[in-house]
Formats: C-alpha cells, sequence, structure tokens
C-alpha cells in the first residue's frame, strides 16, 4: 500500500491575509517531510489543509491510495496541539472514540498496545482529567498506533515533541522509523531538533 | 459496518458523558422546574388563570431548558480538540452529529418528557392533557436540538455564545411551538389533537432530514 | 463541497456572468445603478404619495387611515422579497465563494430589517383607528415579526466572527435555514391564527379601485428602486471598508475618479 501526496499552488488565508501562497511538493510513502518556517508562516495552516480541516484559499491537494483518490479527511490522521481526549472519559475509552471515528476497530489488546509503546499502559483506565501534562501527552500519542499496523494513513503532526521528555521524544522518534520503513508517509513541523533516520527525508520551507 | 460503529462510538460517548456529569442533565431539569415555579407567583395562584397558561410556560420551560444545553454540543469539543476527530472521520459527519443529537434528545427529551406531568400538577391540568404534553415536549425538544445544532456549530468560533444562540434559534423553533402546545389546548378544550400532533410529527421528520447536513456544513465554515 | 474564489474563477472565468464577479469591476457599475435608482425611487415615490395621498377616494369603511397601505403594503412586500435576495446571494457565495455574493448579503440585510420595521410601525399605525389597539396578534404582522428576528440573527451572527471570511459563510447559511423556514413559520403562524381567531380584518381586503391599487404598484416600485440603491450605496462602502487597500480601489476613489 502506497500513499502519495500532491500538493499543487496552494494558497492560505487567514482572516483575510495572504499566509503562503504558490506552495508545491509531492511526496510518496516512506517519505519523512519536514515543515519548516517562522512563526506565523502558517505551519499549522498548511497542516490542517492536508488533513482537511481547513479550506484553502487557492490550489489543491490531492491523497491517493495506489493510484485511487482519496479524501482528505480520511488520507491521514492529524495530531495537533490539543489532545483530542475528554478528560471525564478513560484513557482507553478515548483512545477507542477515536479509533471508531476514524473507521477502525480497537480491540482492548490494541489500546493495550498502543498505550504500551508510549509507556504508559498502566493509565488504561484512568480517567484522563487525572493526569499529569507530560502523561496526557504520551496517552494522546497512543492515537496514531490504535487502528494497528494496516492502516495506511499518512501521519500530520504539529510540533509532536513538544512537552515531550528525552525519553519519549526518542520513542516517537523510534516509531516514526518504523512508520517510515512500513512504508508510511509522515508530514511533521518541530521547533526541536531530534534524530530521526529516514531514507528519504524531504524539508519543505514556507 | 465501519458507519455503524463510529455512530454508535458518538452515541455511546455522550451517554457515558452523561453518566458521568449528572449536572449536564440535572441542570437543565432544575432550569425548567424553577422557570415553571416562577409564573404563579407573577400571575396570581388561582387554578383558572393558571390553567390559561399552564401550556404555554411548560413548553417555553422545556424548550429553553433544551435550548440551555446547545453550548455542550460543540465548545467542550472544541476546546479539548476531540472536534478534530469528528471532523476528520471518513464517515459522513451529518450522520456523526446526527449520533450525537440523537443521544442528547434521548437523555433530555425523555427527561424533559417525564417531568412535563409533575409541572401540569403546578398549573392545575387535568392529566389527559398532561400526557399529551408529555409526548409533545417529547417531540419539540429533539427538533429545537436539531435546528440548534445548527446554529451551535455555527458560534463554535464566534464570540456571543449562548445569547446569540437563543437569537439565532428561538425564532426557527416558533412552528413547533405552535403545533406542540396547540395539541395539548385541543385536549384541554375536549377536542381531538391529531392533526396538531401529526404536523408536530411532520416538522420533527424534516428536521431531521434537513439539519443534520446544515449543521455538518455549519461546522466545517467555522472550524476552517 | 464549497469552491474558493479562485477555484471558480480558474472554471466560470469567461463566461459572461464572471465579468462584474468581483468587486472592483462591479463597484463603478454599482455606483451608476445607485444613482439612477435613486432618481427613481424620489420620482415615482412622489407620484405614488401624491396618487395615493391626494387622488385616491377616501374608503367607505376605514375612512382616511386606509392611506397607510401605500406605505405599508410595500414595505411588507420588500421585507420578504429582500429576505429571499438575500438568500440567493447567501447561496451563490457558499456555492462559488465569490465574495461579491456574500457582500451583497450583507448590504441587502440592513434595508430588509428596515421594511420589516416599517412595516410592522405601518401597521401598528393603521391598527389603532381599524382595531383600536396598535397590536394583533394578526398572521401577517406576526409573520413580519418573525422575520424582522431572523433579519437580526443574520446580522448579529455576521457581526460575531472576527475572521471575516467565517462570518460571511456563516450568516450565508443561516439566511439559506431561514429562507427554509419562512414558508413553514408563515403557515403554522396562520394556523394558530385560525385556531385562536385571528382578526379578520386586513389591510386591502376590501375590493380596490383602480387608482388605489395604481398608486400602490407606483409605490412599491419605488420601494424597489429605493432597496436597490440602498443596497448598491452599502455595497460600494462595504467594498471600500474590506478592500481598501487595493490599487485599483485608490486610483479610481482617490484618485478623484468616480
Amino acid at each position: 500500500m502506497s500513499v502519495r501526496l500532491t500538493v499543487d499552488a496552494l494558497a492560505a488565508e487567514r482572516g483575510m491575509r495572504a499566509v503562503f501562497s504558490d506552495v508545491s511538493f509531492a511526496a510518496v510513502g516512506g517519505t519523512l517531510m519536514r515543515v519548516t518556517g517562522a512563526n506565523g508562516a502558517g505551519k499549522t495552516t498548511l497542516l490542517r489543509i492536508l488533513a482537511g480541516l481547513g479550506a484553502a484559499a487557492a490550489g489543491c491537494v490531492e491523497w491517493s491510495l495506489d493510484g485511487s483518490p482519496l479524501p482528505s479527511t480520511s488520507a491521514s490522521i492529524f495530531v495537533g496541539h490539543s489532545n483530542a481526549c475528554h478528560e471525564a472519559l478513560t484513557v482507553s475509552e478515548n483512545l477507542a472514540y477515536a479509533a471508531a471515528l476514524g473507521g477502525a476497530d480497537a480491540t482492548p489488546g490494541r489500546i493495550e498496545h498502543a498505550l504500551a509503546a508510549f509507556g504508559v499502559r498502566p493509565l488504561a483506565r484512568r480517567r484522563f482529567g487525572t493526569l499529569s501534562q507530560g502523561q496526557r501527552k504520551r496517552a494522546s500519542l497512543a492515537r496514531l498506533l490504535v487502528a494497528g499496523p494496516e492502516d495506511a494513513r499518512a501521519w500530520l503532526l504539529d510540533e509532536p515533541f513538544v512537552a515531550l521528555d528525552i525519553d519519549t521524544q526518542s520513542q516517537l522518534a523510534a516509531l516514526i522509523e518504523a512508520r517510515l520503513g512500513a512504508g508510511g508517509l509522515v508530514v511533521y513541523t518541530s521547533h526541536q531538533t531530534v534524530p530521526i533516520r529516514c531514507a528519504h527525508a524531504v524539508e519543505v520551507a514556507l | 459496518m465501519s458507519l455503524r460503529r463510529a455512530t454508535a462510538a458518538v452515541f455511546r460517548r455522550e451517554l457515558q458523558l452523561f453518566a458521568r456529569r449528572k449536572s449536564d442533565w440535572a441542570n437543565p431539569l432544575m432550569f425548567a422546574l424553577i422557570v415553571c415555579a416562577l409564573f404563579p407567583f407573577a400571575v396570581g395562584s388561582e387554578s383558572e388563570r393558571l390553567r390559561l397558561i399552564g401550556i404555554g410556560v411548560i413548553f417555553v420551560a422545556a424548550l429553553l431548558a433544551a435550548m440551555l444545553s446547545l453550548p455542550r454540543l460543540f465548545d467542550e469539543d472544541a476546546r479539548d480538540g476531540t472536534l478534530e476527530l469528528l471532523l476528520m472521520s471518513p464517515e459522513p459527519l451529518a450522520a456523526l452529529l446526527l449520533a450525537r443529537v440523537a443521544a442528547i434528545s434521548l437523555v433530555l427529551g425523555v427527561a424533559l418528557a417525564l417531568l412535563a406531568p409533575l409541572f401540569a400538577l403546578f398549573y392545575a391540568l387535568p392529566m389527559t392533557v398532561a400526557g399529551v404534553l408529555a409526548l409533545t415536549v417529547a417531540m419539540a425538544v429533539p427538533t429545537l436540538l436539531l435546528i440548534g445544532s445548527i446554529a451551535a456549530a455555527l458560534l463554535v468560533s464566534a464570540r456571543g455564545g449562548a445569547i446569540l444562540t437563543a437569537v439565532l434559534v428561538l425564532p426557527l423553533t416558533i412552528p413547533t411551538l405552535i403545533f406542540g402546545a396547540g395539541a395539548a389546548l385541543r385536549v384541554l378544550q375536549g377536542e381531538s389533537a391529531a392533526s396538531e400532533l401529526a404536523l408536530e410529527g411532520a416538522i420533527l421528520l424534516l428536521a431531521l432530514a434537513l439539519c443534520p447536513p446544515a449543521a455538518a456544513a455549519a461546522l466545517r465554515i467555522s472550524t476552517d | 463541497m464549497a469552491r474558493s474564489e479562485q477555484q471558480s474563477n480558474e472554471r466560470y472565468g469567461g463566461r459572461w456572468f464572471w465579468r462584474y464577479a468581483s468587486p472592483s469591476a462591479f463597484f463603478a457599475p454599482a455606483g451608476r445603478i445607485e444613482t439612477l435608482c435613486w432618481v427613481l425611487a424620489a420620482v415615482l415615490a412622489a407620484i405614488g404619495l401624491y396618487l395615493g395621498f391626494f387622488v385616491a377616494p377616501t374608503d367607505a369603511q376605514q375612512g382616511e387611515a386606509y392611506r397607510v397601505i401605500f406605505i405599508h403594503v410595500p414595505a411588507a412586500w420588500m421585507a420578504m422579497v429582500i429576505y429571499l435576495a438575500m438568500a440567493f446571494w447567501s447561496l451563490l457565495g457558499l456555492w462559488l465563494g465569490t465574495r461579491l455574493s456574500f457582500m451583497m448579503s450583507h448590504a441587502l440585510a440592513p434595508t430588509g430589517a428596515l421594511m420589516a420595521v416599517l412595516s410592522l410601525w405601518t401597521g401598528a399605525l393603521w391598527g389603532r383607528p381599524t382595531w383600536g389597539t396598535y397590536w394583533v396578534w394578526d398572521a401577517r404582522l406576526t409573520s413580519t415579526l418573525i422575520l424582522f428576528f431572523l433579519y437580526v440573527g443574520y446580522m448579529a451572527l455576521a457581526a460575531a466572527f472576527d475572521d471575516r471570511r467565517k462570518g460571511d459563510r456563516a450568516a450565508a447559511l443561516i439566511a439559506l435555514v431561514g429562507a427554509i423556514n419562512v414558508p413553514i413559520i408563515y403557515f403554522s403562524v396562520k394556523w394558530w391564527n385560525t385556531l385562536h381567531q385571528g382578526s379578520s380584518v386586513r389591510p386591502g381586503s376590501s375590493s380596490m379601485a383602480t387608482i388605489m391599487l395604481a398608486a400602490m404598484l407606483i409605490m412599491t416600485f419605488a420601494f424597489w428602486a429605493y432597496s436597490i440603491a440602498a443596497a448598491m450605496h452599502r455595497l460600494r462602502t462595504i467594498i471600500i471598508e474590506r478592500e481598501g487597500n487595493a490599487a485599483w480601489l485608490r486610483a479610481s476613489v482617490l484618485g478623484g475618479k468616480r
């Protein structure tokens, strides 16, 4: 399974002001793409447009899986600044909800496996609101893995390393590497330089 | 298959949240109760007079209580980021929103419908009227929540919150108010309420068909 | 799903209807339409009011008080028509993403609300001598009141967004929702009115003399012309406000050439 992303002459506006314009690139599965730019350059805006959460002012974004076109919202999984977890629900309830909305069936085993990858397996039955900030971040990142290995969606990560300790940073980096190795596509923004080994790394400067 | 799973997940989550946070359903009910208890102080306590205004007061109180829970639809989701999960689901957004409104309607609609006969006692209304009132409230609450979901979706990213929701939503609920209260009034006058009930049901069906897609479009606009 | 203006431009760019889709292209024609309509409105209103107030005969039942219908009825019609026009431009805007369509909607709303208020006000003035009270819950008056609420909701929503693009689209959507609801509201209010025995006397219900009808029609055209002129004026103001930095605007407004 191979994901392909083509961006052509993309432009974005925020409150009637142009944020960026004429951004074009293409990427296939196995590519690690880092979006760089100063504050306000539109990194988050770009990621949201790629995810289908925002509308472009001009240009187009096309996703395809093995040659057949996909809608933006089904092609990717987006992890932004917020944790996307409800405080009154437990960690595993939150993950099951995210998985079901993403179209996957999250078995308890999968959820535990995903939590274990970030070292927060014992927190599965805790209410999300009772966790520390670092625990919250790790539990919410586990969302990337609940859909399982056959999930072909691209990862769109907006500042994923913020608020993570060094250990978790390298855990996440290793998971990204594994994902790339399995033919996945990862687009991310980051102010930190966390080393990620990758055969095919691309940088998009805004 | 995955559509059923997604809508079931949305529905279940909403019920879970109601179960964990009792204030989410208890406060609207208390609000309706208090509104119903206020009017006798304003108009006097003679049974004749109360019976005259009772149906209208109970109905409007139920609608207002349901309206006050509209911010619950999306505001918290927008804050904690779970709204993005809904927006990015490959399943049709309208279906997911319908599942969510259905869960809230189930809880609030049933609860307010069960309270309506109690309110009817306050206003010296006969039990036959109370029964019809329960039925029409049970239809009006989902109608209001469906229409209101459009406004709530639009206002996710705007200033003005609850007041603006009321300004946008309440005028649109006038038809369901007319037929819902009208049905109870017919029964009070000893006539058949069949046509009013049918029309109120028709409005609910129309809202079921039209509102979820509109709310989905609204949500895309305001989160864009 | 809705397109952006640029995407629509790529699609419809060469077509005849697209020529005036941009604010810059429509600014000057809007000015000419505005001037023409102000003149038309003044002339038609002068003729219509003269016919209505001085030439038309006194009504046998209602005396002189009926003459308010020459303002009341056209205002009520305009309140309805302007809402439809607003919904039309909103639909176009949501579909094509054209800025000018949203601006048209915004330009129409205050005039529509004014017409609704005018119709309610004159309705009250007419009601006092006829029904003996300023307000009755007559089906038409009630519907107009609800229409006024819808206008207010539209304007309040448009103003509630800091991001103008969102405000445009959100208000457009609520205008469409309102337009779908207007007939439902109208018929349910009529139903309610018969249930609760409304008044049977209505403005214009008695058979009308030809001269009255002529005066009414002329006044209606005057109201149309006024509404278009006011909307065009507001549209130009909105264009200046929103595109104030654009070079074409500076050249055409600040350069002294209108």
